[in-house]
């Protein structure tokens, strides 16, 4: 049995390396005109004279930071984008064991009902929660912004179908070896999901340090809002390009921070899913 | 596992903490209003400011009374109104404008503003502002500004191109291919379906002499000969490159306009204000007067505060509004956000600004919309198909038609 490599040589090796560039071009350069045109000062932006590394100014991070409760803001997005990553990842990573591993009446069909809530669009039960969540007194409060969250069926759904992959001989040994269940989750089921558990902690995270809608119902006092309604309450309706840029680099750079502390682990994901596809 | 164990204690605890701590602020709400209002004042500084001496003016006169201001997004408005008071945790009033006051109308959550206001105040508002916050006979909201879309004209482009500000219809197409020969757009339109048609076709429409419903309010009025003729006249600028096309697809981004390029002679769709803020300066802006086919009129917004059915002390509402809408609060007001007072007493606020002095000439002649409790579905309906015909893509009588049997169940139901 001969086994074959593929091995580009000469020119082949040269188009590849030509067509990553190329990729890594038109991946980087939005990020590269987002970050330089939001230290542009207002004004016409014209192509490519606009894009150039010089000129810096701050005058559109200093209209966004123009509030003295911007801090009070940040605190509150972080409070809601952290905890709402780490109860969810718990809750998912429970549920998920529960769904792949454990045998009970009814879970292929509390799995799939579950499931099926992914169909119904967010704003449909937009309206029943926050009228729940208002007459429960969650308005104004951490809770009533974190709470409705919590039972992210994407998560679940993501974190049973990993650990589904996790063979049950691993589980029956460790059973045999006297640990409960709880035991079983916490010391091998949980450290092998950290992959799976580092990209979905950085897509929570994305949604949550974004999302608008909810606390901008939930958050109503200028105490609770967070960094995405804080700043929409201080703009014009009509907001000059250098600000726009200047608010997605602040909602960037989080993201990126937490894709550079879980980049191993994502990177692992997917090299996981690269040999099991 | 015992550090786990620890943070998800801490964690539970912490949460259920901060549940308890917040709902440990339940305030009495006898004697206190709540009002949303919206980034009106664009400086975060300024508004801050008027807000803190308004309130402490009126507390100064009503210490008995409480009012808590709160500025919210532009973004999503009527979602978290509409759902806030749904919840019963709404405001007692709010900021809202023509558009917003027939749905709000409509599902019965307004209280008829002349509950709350003073007879003087009511009797010395401008006509125009009252009706169009009208329904039924009665209005809904207290008017606080007016704004007035006349002309906005670019001194420098008109000296280039050696023109004179066009006042109707027909000078402007007269005028109009001598600066396109200079390099320049005779006039602007934003068309994108983020626009609304006040800003656009409704002026022209108006201009025309039609209008966009009809009396009683149950049928669209645009599929009439002066809506085609609002189109054609429309169309006409496009195809012959006297506006900037690529405005009738992509959203308004001020700083990066034509204006903002110094390429716009005449521009009708926005207060001279925004128009200075798009080109950097209002120091080259001449007033013109709204343009005329067979009635002069302009677009101007009316904005005001309107009082929910919900308001928990009606007597301290009926106290803050009076207050609010009083001569030196409304005069202060406008002053600070750069719009001009509704009522008929207060004017001549920029004595020393020509331009703004120039603009208020025109604020009778401002049209603030009709008001119609379907008013954003018939925009749904028909802002696409106005866009169709100035695309090339349908004719202005097959498109006015279509919106208009579109409409009519909508409208009758």
């Amino acid at each position: 049995m001969t086994t074959e490599t593929f091995a580009p040589r000469g020119l082949g090796k040269v188009a590849i390396h030509v067509v990553a560039v190329l990729c890594a071009f038109v991946t980087a350069f939005p990020l590269y005109a987002m970050v330089i045109l939001s230290f542009k000062q207002q004004g016409s932006i014209e192509f490519p004279a606009s894009l150039v590394p010089w000129d810096f100014s701050t005058e559109a991070f200093q209209a966004i930071f123009t509030s003295p409760e911007i801090w009070r803001w940040m605190i509150n997005t972080a409070i809601y984008a952290v905890v709402s990553v780490v109860l969810i990842l718990l809750l998912s990573a429970m549920a998920g064991y529960a769904f792949a591993k454990k045998r009970f009446r009814g879970r292929e069909v509390m799995f799939w009902s579950l499931v099926s809530m992914l169909m119904v669009p967010y704003h449909i039960t937009l309206i029943p929660l926050f009228i729940l969540i208002a007459r429960s007194g969650g308005i104004d409060t951490y809770w009533g912004l974190i709470l409705p969250g919590l039972a992210n069926v994407q998560a679940i759904f993501l974190m049973r179908q990993f650990i589904k992959g996790i063979p049950d001989e691993l589980l029956e040994a460790a059973r045999v070896d006297g640990c409960n269940d709880w035991t079983i989750f916490w010391r091998i089921v949980l450290p092998l999901c950290k992959p799976i558990l580092a990209t979905l902690g950085i897509f929570v995270f994305l949604w949550h340090w974004n999302d608008f809608l909810w606390p901008l119902l939930v958050g109503q006092s200028p105490e609770m809002r967070t960094l995405t309604t804080g700043i929409a309450s201080l703009q014009a309706e009509q907001v000059p390009l250098p600000q726009v840029f200047a608010g997605a680099v602040l909602a960037f750079v989080p993201i990126f921070v937490a894709y550079l502390v879980g980049q191993r682990y994502v990177t692992e994901n997917a090299v996981a899913a690269g040999i099991k596809g | 596992m015992g550090r786990t164990r620890k943070f998800l204690t801490a964690l539970t605890v912490g949460l259920l903490g901060s549940a308890l701590l917040s709902g440990c602020g339940a305030e009495d709400q006898r004697n206190t209003v709540t009002m949303w209002t919206y980034p009106i004042i664009t400086d975060p500084a300024a508004d801050r400011a008027f807000w803190e001496r308004t309130v402490e003016g009126f507390r100064a006169e009503h210490p008995d009374i409480n009012v808590d201001v709160v500025s919210r997004p532009w973004d999503d408005r009527d979602a978290s109104l509409t759902m806030a008071l749904m919840a019963g945790k709404g405001p007692d009033l709010a900021y809202l404008i023509p558009d917003q006051v027939g749905r709000y109308y409509d599902q019965d959550l307004l209280s008829p503003i002349e509950d709350y206001l003073p007879e003087r105040t009511l009797t010395d508002y401008r006509d125009n502002a009252l009706d169009a916050v009208t329904m039924d006979g009665k209005p809904y909201v207290a008017p606080i500004l007016m704004a007035a879309l006349a002309g906005s004209c670019d001194t420098r482009v008109l000296a280039d191109a050696g023109v004179e500000p066009p006042e109707t219809w027909d000078e402007l197409l007269a005028i109009a291919p001598k600066l396109k020969r200079a390099g320049y757009y005779a006039t602007y339109y934003q068309g994108d379906l983020d626009t609304s048609l006040n800003m656009n076709f409704y002026q022209f429409l108006w201009q025309a002499g039609g209008k966009v419903f009809s009396e009683d309010g149950r049928s669209l009025a645009v599929d009439s000969p002066a809506g085609v003729q609002a189109l054609r006249f429309l169309k006409k600028l496009v195809d012959n490159g006297y506006v900037e096309r690529s405005a009738l697809t992509q959203a308004y981004q001020p700083d990066q306009s034509p204006m903002a390029r110094g390429e716009v002679a005449c521009v009708y769709n926005q207060a001279p204000l925004d128009v200075g803020n798009a080109m950097g300066s209002t120091e080259h802006i001449q007033i013109a007067p709204p343009l005329t086919e067979q009635v002069q009129a302009a677009y101007g917004v009316v904005g005001g505060y309107g009082v929910f059915q919900d308001a928990r002390d009606p007597a301290a509402v009926r106290a803050w509004l009076s207050y609010l809408t009083s001569t030196e609060v409304m005069s202060d007001y406008n002053r600070t956000a750069g719009y001009f007072s509704p009522r008929e007493s207060v004017t001549n606020l920029y004595p020393d600004d020509p331009m703004m002095s120039e603009a208020e000439k025109y604020l009778d002649r401002t049209i603030p919309g009709e008001p119609n409790p379907r008013f954003q579905e018939v925009v749904n309906i028909l802002a696409p198909l106005v866009q169709a015909v100035l695309l090339g893509q349908r004719t202005p009588e097959d498109a006015l038609a279509e919106a208009a049997s579109q409409a009519e169940p909508i409208l009758r139901s």
